[in-house]
C-alpha cells in the first residue's frame, strides 16, 4: 500500500471541563467575573494540547472559549449586527445545531464583511506554531446565518475569504498554520435532498491559498463520496469525511484525506488498535494510496470533557503507532 | 368559556445562591435577599429561613438542608403567584437540573458528564447500561413534589418533568446499542435502533408510571418537556408514538401538555396531527426585539407550526412564549399584549391561547425574571381587554 500517515489532528470543538462550566454558570448568574471563566477554559485547552504532545500533525486547544462556530467571527470581524444585552453573548436567535441538542446564535450579516472590526486572535491561544484553527466553511456560513446584505453567495464567500486573509498575519504570528473548515451543512442538506450546489468553491480556497495555509475541509455529516467532488477541483490541501456516514467503497479522491474516525456518538473511548485497524479499512475499501490525516468527527463537543480528552489520548497513541508503522 | 390568555411558567426559575450553595458558609448578603425578597412576596415562613440561612452550611443537618430546598420551592410559588400567573409550580427547585432529576431515578443509567447546550447553558449526558425501568421510590419522588407544591397554593398546579426522546437523546445509549450490534445491525443502523428501543422503553416503563401517579395525586395537568423533539426529524412517528406511550390511561379531562423549544417544529407534521397531546407550550419570541413588536419577528418555525395544526384541523392549546429568556431586556405589557393577540389570529381562537415565556426562566436572575413575568401577566390583561373580555 503506498498510504501515508501525516499525523492526527483536533477538528472541531471539545467540551469543558465541570471546573469551566461551573465558573461558565456563576458567571451567566452574576456570581463569578468572565475572566475566571477564561482562564478555566485556557487551563482546560492547556490539558488538551498536552494530550497532543505527539503523533498530531496540527494542534488545537480544542476551541474551548468558543461559544459556537459563528460567535468569534461575528462579534469580531465587521458586517454582523451586535444586539443583545450581553455583547457578544447574545447576538442572534438560538438555534439548533443540526441533529444535536447543542445549539448557536444565528448571525446576522447586515454589511459587508471584512476584518477591520478585529482580529480573531483574543479567541485563539497562543500556539508553539503547527497550530489548527477550526472555522465556519462557506458554505455552512451562508446557509446558516441570516442574510440582508448580501444576495450573491459568491460574493460574501470572497469577502469572509478576504477577511480572513487579512488576518492571516496575525493568525501565523500566533503559530496557527492550518485552516480546517468545517462543512456540516453539505451532510445534512444531501441528507434532506437540498444541498445547493454552488459553484464558488473554488475561488474561496484560492484566494487563501496565497497566505500559505494548509487548507482543508471537512464533512462531518456526510457521506464523504458524495461531497467530496464539491472541492476535488479546488485547491484545498486535504478533505475531511465523517467516517460513520461515508461509504468508502464508493470514495474516490486525488486529495489527501482525513478520516473523522472517533466517534462522539459512543461514550466508550475506541482503543488506539481499534482506531489504526479501522483506518486502515477505511481506506483499502476506498483503495486509497495517498496521504491521510486521523481525527474525530468533528462532535467531540458532545463528549463530556474526561471522556472527550481519553478519546483524544487514544487518539495520539493510534496516531504513535501509525507513525511507527511507516 | 375558556379564560383567554392564561398565564403559565414553563418549568425552570434560577435557583437562589442560597439554595444551591447549602453546605456554603453563612453570607449576610445572602440573608439579606433572601429576607427581601421573601417580604415582597410575602413569604410566611421567610423569619424560618433566616434562622437556617445564619446558620453554618457545615453544620445544618440534612433534614435543615431539606427545609431550605422546600423553603425555596414556596418563594418561587409565591413568586408567581405574585406574578398573576394562572398556573404554578415550584420553579423546579427541589431539583438539580432537568437530565440529572429524572435520571437519578433509574437504575439504568449512570451519569457522564455535562456537555454545553448554548450560551452558558450546559446539558448532563448520562449512559443507559441496562434496562430502562422506574421503581416506586422514583414515582413517589414525584408525587411528593407536586404534593407539596399543591398543599402551597390555592392555584392549578401543573407539574413538568423531562419526555423520553430528550432523554435518550441526551444519553449514550450503550445497552440497547450492544443488543442490537449482537443482532448483527451495522454500527449506524444499530445506533438508530437502540435509540427508538430506548424512547419507547422510557416512555412505557417510566414517564407512563409517573404521569399515571400524578393524575391519582390530583393533577389537572401534567407538562411533559421535550427540548430534543425535532433534533432528527426522521424521528417524528417516534416521537409521537412516545407522546401517546406516556399519555396512555389518563382519563379524559386531564390536561396533556407538551414543551419544546427553540426548535424546528415543523418537521414533527404530519405524525404529529396523530398525538394525544391537547396543549403545546413552544417558543415564539426567540426571533424577536423586545423594544418593538412586528408579526414578522414571529419565530418563523413557530408560525408554520401553528398553520400546520390549522392545516391538519388538530384544535389544540396553544402556549406561546410571549418572553425572551435569553435577554435582560424586559418585554413591556405593550409587547406582550401585541404578541398575544398575533398568536390568537394565527390560531384562530383567543381562547386557545396561552401566555408563558419561550422555556424555562432560570437563564434570569430573579431581579429580571420577575419583572418580565409581572408584564406577561399584565400584557394577557391588556390583550383580554383588547377582545372586550
Amino acid at each position: 500500500m503506498g498510504m501515508h500517515f501525516m499525523g492526527a489532528m483536533l477538528a472541531g470543538q471539545v467540551s469543558r471541563s465541570a471546573d469551566t462550566i461551573r465558573l461558565h454558570r456563576l458567571a451567566r448568574d452574576g456570581h463569578a467575573k468572565k475572566e475566571e471563566f477564561l482562564a478555566s477554559a485556557s487551563k482546560d485547552a492547556q490539558a488538551i494540547l498536552k494530550a497532543q504532545a505527539q503523533g498530531f500533525a496540527f494542534v488545537s486547544g480544542g476551541q474551548v472559549e468558543w461559544l459556537d462556530l459563528f460567535r468569534p467571527i461575528a462579534a469580531t470581524f465587521a458586517g454582523f449586527e451586535r444586539k443583545g444585552s450581553e455583547g457578544e453573548d447574545a447576538i442572534g436567535p438560538v438555534t439548533r445545531w443540526f441533529r444535536t441538542n447543542t445549539f448557536y446564535r444565528k448571525p446576522h450579516v447586515n454589511k459587508r464583511i471584512s476584518a477591520e472590526g478585529g482580529e480573531l486572535i483574543p479567541f485563539l491561544p497562543k500556539l508553539p506554531g503547527k497550530g489548527l484553527a477550526c472555522l465556519p466553511a462557506p458554505y455552512t456560513f451562508w446557509r446558516l446565518v441570516e442574510h440582508s446584505y448580501y444576495q450573491e453567495p459568491a460574493e460574501f464567500a470572497a469577502d469572509y475569504a478576504a477577511a480572513l486573509a487579512a488576518s492571516a498575519p496575525h493568525l501565523k504570528k500566533h503559530g496557527y498554520d492550518c485552516l480546517l473548515f468545517l462543512n456540516p451543512s453539505v451532510g445534512y442538506d444531501l441528507s434532506r435532498n437540498q444541498f445547493q450546489k454552488l459553484d464558488w468553491a473554488a475561488d474561496f480556497f484560492a484566494s487563501l491559498k496565497k497566505t500559505g495555509f494548509t487548507l482543508g475541509v471537512h464533512f462531518p455529516l456526510a457521506d464523504g463520496s458524495k461531497a467530496l467532488p464539491i472541492v476535488e477541483d479546488s485547491s484545498v490541501d486535504f478533505v475531511g469525511v465523517d467516517c460513520i456516514h461515508t461509504d468508502f467503497a464508493k470514495l474516490h479522491s486525488k486529495k489527501d484525506l482525513f478520516l473523522g474516525l472517533v466517534d462522539a456518538a459512543r461514550i466508550g473511548v475506541e482503543s488506539p488498535a481499534h482506531l489504526t485497524q479501522q483506518a486502515r479499512a477505511c481506506l483499502q475499501e476506498a483503495g486509497f494510496s495517498g496521504n491521510f490525516y486521523l481525527g474525530p468527527n468533528d462532535r467531540l463537543f458532545e463528549v463530556p470533557y474526561e471522556a472527550g480528552l481519553d478519546k483524544v489520548k487514544s487518539l495520539a497513541q493510534a496516531a504513535k503507532q501509525l507513525e511507527a508503522a511507516k | 368559556m375558556k379564560k383567554a390568555f392564561a398565564c403559565q411558567e414553563v418549568g425552570s426559575i434560577q435557583r437562589p445562591i442560597w439554595r444551591q450553595q447549602l453546605e456554603a458558609k453563612a453570607n449576610k448578603e445572602w440573608v439579606k435577599s433572601a429576607m427581601d425578597w421573601g417580604e415582597k412576596f410575602n413569604v410566611e415562613e421567610r423569619g424560618e429561613l433566616r434562622q437556617l440561612l445564619e446558620k453554618d452550611g457545615s453544620k445544618r443537618s440534612a433534614g435543615e438542608k431539606q427545609r431550605i430546598v422546600d423553603i425555596a420551592s414556596i418563594y418561587v410559588i409565591r413568586m408567581l403567584e405574585h406574578a398573576g400567573l394562572d398556573r404554578v409550580f415550584n420553579g423546579e427547585q427541589p431539583r438539580t437540573e432537568m437530565y440529572d432529576m429524572l435520571a437519578k431515578q433509574i437504575p439504568g443509567i449512570k451519569t457522564a458528564g455535562f456537555v454545553n447546550s448554548f450560551d452558558a447553558n450546559y446539558f448532563r449526558k448520562g449512559i443507559i447500561d441496562g434496562e430502562i425501568s422506574v421503581n416506586q421510590e422514583g414515582i413517589d419522588w414525584f408525587v411528593d413534589e407536586f404534593r407539596f407544591v399543591q398543599k402551597h397554593t390555592q392555584h392549578a398546579v401543573k407539574p413538568c418533568f423531562t419526555g423520553p426522546y430528550t432523554m435518550v437523546d441526551w444519553s449514550y445509549v450503550e445497552y440497547y446499542r450492544k443488543l442490537n450490534e449482537k443482532k448483527g445491525l451495522k454500527p449506524f443502523a444499530a445506533l438508530r435502533q437502540a435509540r427508538a428501543d430506548a424512547v419507547l422503553g422510557f416512555a412505557r416503563h417510566v414517564l407512563n408510571p409517573i404521569v399515571r401517579a400524578l393524575v391519582k395525586a390530583g393533577a389537572e395537568i401534567v407538562q411533559i418537556d421535550e427540548p430534543a423533539a425535532t433534533t432528527d426529524e426522521s424521528e417524528s412517528a417516534l416521537f409521537t408514538e412516545a407522546m401517546n406511550e406516556c399519555f396512555k390511561g389518563v382519563p379524559k379531562g386531564t390536561g396533556k401538555a407538551i414543551h419544546m423549544c427553540y426548535s424546528n417544529y415543523p418537521v414533527l407534521f404530519p405524525e404529529l396531527a396523530e398525538c394525544k397531546a391537547d396543549s403545546y407550550l413552544i417558543e415564539f419570541t426567540n426571533h424577536a426585539s423586545v423594544s418593538h413588536f412586528k408579526p414578522d419577528m414571529v419565530s418563523p418555525e413557530a408560525y408554520k407550526f401553528i398553520q400546520s395544526f390549522n392545516e391538519y384541523k388538530v384544535p389544540v392549546n396553544m402556549g406561546v412564549g410571549v418572553i425572551d429568556i435569553h435577554s435582560d431586556l424586559v418585554e413591556s405589557p405593550e409587547v406582550i399584549k401585541e404578541r398575544l393577540l398575533h398568536a390568537a389570529k394565527l390560531v384562530g381562537d383567543a381562547s386557545r391561547v396561552q401566555a408563558n415565556p419561550d422555556c424555562g426562566l432560570r437563564t434570569r436572575r430573579w431581579e429580571i425574571a420577575v419583572q418580565k413575568l409581572v408584564n406577561m401577566g399584565r400584557g394577557a390583561q391588556l390583550a383580554r381587554e383588547a377582545l372586550g373580555e
